[in-house]
């Protein structure tokens, strides 16, 4: 039994792979890009743990579950608790995206936005640009009057940061790179003519089109006024991949 | 705090995610390394001149071009075989910046600007060399491996053995090792970004000096792999100067929380720091030389 819990660990981090790609959750933790390539890796875990700990059944057939359990065992128990941990976390729990929460740590931009070049191609309509397409467009409109007027319908979290007044939020998602821990927030700001009732982090449908308005600090700025925001379930990709 | 601490798993299993089939190559690299590369025939390929043996050695990661997580256990298993602690370090400080993904994405992530992918490549070589060289200067190199793996090294049978019963056996020692330090390394590096607001740091942004000091503990912090940081760095190009974001993509690849615990496992821990504070002196160097000449 102990020969073989090694080989069992790695047997999990597989199932986790496994468990990951089944419940489609990949891209909770890494672009779209590595999925692939962990599946590689998953497979690689599960092939080998599986020959492993089926060998070490096959060579222990009668002592297998004859297990003693000393000092000696306790201290390689403590030495390998992060990868316990590590397994528990990943095979209890379910899979979560990122939280507002976390916005002291991570930068809040919509400007800083690596555009990658001229080969974006806008679809006709605007209402269904997608948010890249709309960061894409902002970064590169010649002035803020050439948005105005334009029809948007977009999907993300609200986003509210503690100063904005209660009809201002963001309508925002996670900017990936490679994986979460470099998850930027990119937002298009929503100006309602009312109180917003929605929640940090609800995720919404908003309907409206942009319009230039003077901010705080008396900038022009655009923001979309909204004719129709509803609740929705959070997408199967939560975050925009970059 | 309960959304707290769901960032925290969150971005935890993030490192973890993105980590593990780069150690899997590595691994099965290191692998193949043991069973079908023999001792005689490693010390037959690299010159007997060391310095030509060390410049030779930093270009190894063009043949297998894995980031950082990965290249741990390669080096691991290239000391099993004979090669010098300062030759392993060479590799292992190169590797992630020295190979054709990485330089890729620098090229295409800094299209504007090629030289920071000029910058960090010829920077990778040159301080993976001199402190390659350095060492091998040092008589008794092997006071800088921990006793384990100096014990390791020492007691290493040279038998070829081509079992999978064995394959399995050296895969299974050397993924136990590897995970345990990558999910010690990944649970602090997750934690330390969740509770130390990175808002301090982009405060900084502008200023030529204190910008490289911010990117240089953000490059430690967020512990990314040398394959994409470059398109992570480009995010900031509006508002950090140049000269920090090559700080951040010459220091983030050799040295950061995660990459500090795997090293470990062959390392001790003074040497770590001064590999450390070594590699932070150079990259603060080269990001303030950018920043002046304005390149």
């Amino acid at each position: 039994m102990k020969k073989s819990l090694p080989y069992l660990t790695i047997l999990l981090f597989g199932i986790y792979g496994a468990k990951l790609f089944l419940l489609h959750k990949i891209s909770f933790y890494i672009s779209y890009r590595y999925e692939l390539f962990f599946l590689f890796g998953a497979t690689v875990c599960l092939i080998v743990g599986g020959i492993g700990v089926l060998q070490v059944l096959a060579q222990n057939k009668n002592t297998f579950l004859k297990i003693r359990y000393g000092k000696k065992d306790l201290k390689t128990f403590t030495k390998n608790l992060p990868i316990v941990f590590t397994l528990l976390v990943a095979l209890l729990l379910p899979a979560w995206t990122l939280h507002s929460a976390s916005l002291s740590q991570q930068p809040v931009s919509l400007n800083n936005f690596p555009i990658s070049s001229s080969r974006t191609i806008l679809p006709k309509n605007t209402q269904d640009y997608t948010f890249q397409n709309w960061i894409y467009v902002l970064s590169f409109m010649p002035t803020q009057a050439s948005i105005s007027g334009k029809l948007v319908k977009i999907t993300g979290f609200v986003y509210r940061a503690p100063d904005y007044r209660q009809n201002v939020f963001m309508v925002s998602r996670f900017q990936v790179t490679c994986c979460s821990v470099d998850a930027t927030l990119i937002g298009l700001p929503v100006k309602s003519d009312k109180t917003v009732p929605f929640q940090q982090d609800e995720w919404v449908e908003v309907k409206g089109k942009f319009a230039v308005f003077l901010n705080r600090k008396n900038e022009k700025q655009v923001f979309i006024v909204p004719s129709e925001i509803k609740k929705v379930k959070e997408p199967e990709f939560p975050y925009t991949f970059y | 705090v309960f959304n707290q601490l769901q960032n925290f798993i969150t971005l935890f299993l993030s490192i973890v995610v993105e980590s593990l089939p780069f150690v899997i190559v590595g691994i099965l690299v290191s692998t193949l390394v043991a069973l079908f590369v023999s001792e005689d025939r490693l010390v037959k390929l690299v010159p007997q001149n060391k310095f030509l043996s060390h410049v030779i050695i930093s270009f190894l990661g063009i043949l297998a071009p894995v980031c950082q997580c990965g290249n741990v256990p390669v080096a691991r298993r290239l000391m099993l075989k004979g090669l010098s602690v300062s030759q392993a370090t060479t590799f292992l400080l190169a590797a992630p910046i020295v190979n054709p993904l990485t330089v890729l994405t620098t090229w295409e992530a800094f299209k504007t600007n090629h030289s920071v992918a000029i910058i960090r490549l010829l920077a990778g070589v040159v301080i993976a060399n001199g402190i390659g060289r350095y060492l091998s200067w040092q008589k008794n190199q092997e006071r800088y491996l921990t006793k384990k793996f100096n014990d390791e090294v020492c007691n290493v049978t040279h038998t070829q053995k081509l079992k999978i019963s064995y394959a399995l056996e050296l895969f299974q020692s050397e993924f136990i090792i590897i995970m345990r330090l990558l999910c010690l390394g990944a649970i602090f590096a997750a934690a330390t970004q969740v509770f130390i607001p990175r808002t301090i740091l982009l405060s900084f942004g502008q200023n030529p000096y204190l910008s490289i000091i911010a990117m240089l503990a953000l490059g430690f912090i967020i512990s990314l792999c040398s394959t994409v940081d470059a398109f992570f760095a480009l995010s900031y190009v509006t508002t950090f100067t140049l000269g920090s974001l090559l700080t951040f993509l010459i220091f983030g690849p050799l040295v950061d929380i995660k990459m500090l615990f795997m090293m470990k496992s062959i390392f001790t821990t003074r040497f770590l720091i001064w590999v450390t504070i070594v590699i932070a002196v150079i990259s603060i160097f080269i990001g303030v030389i950018f920043n002046y000449l304005r390149l």
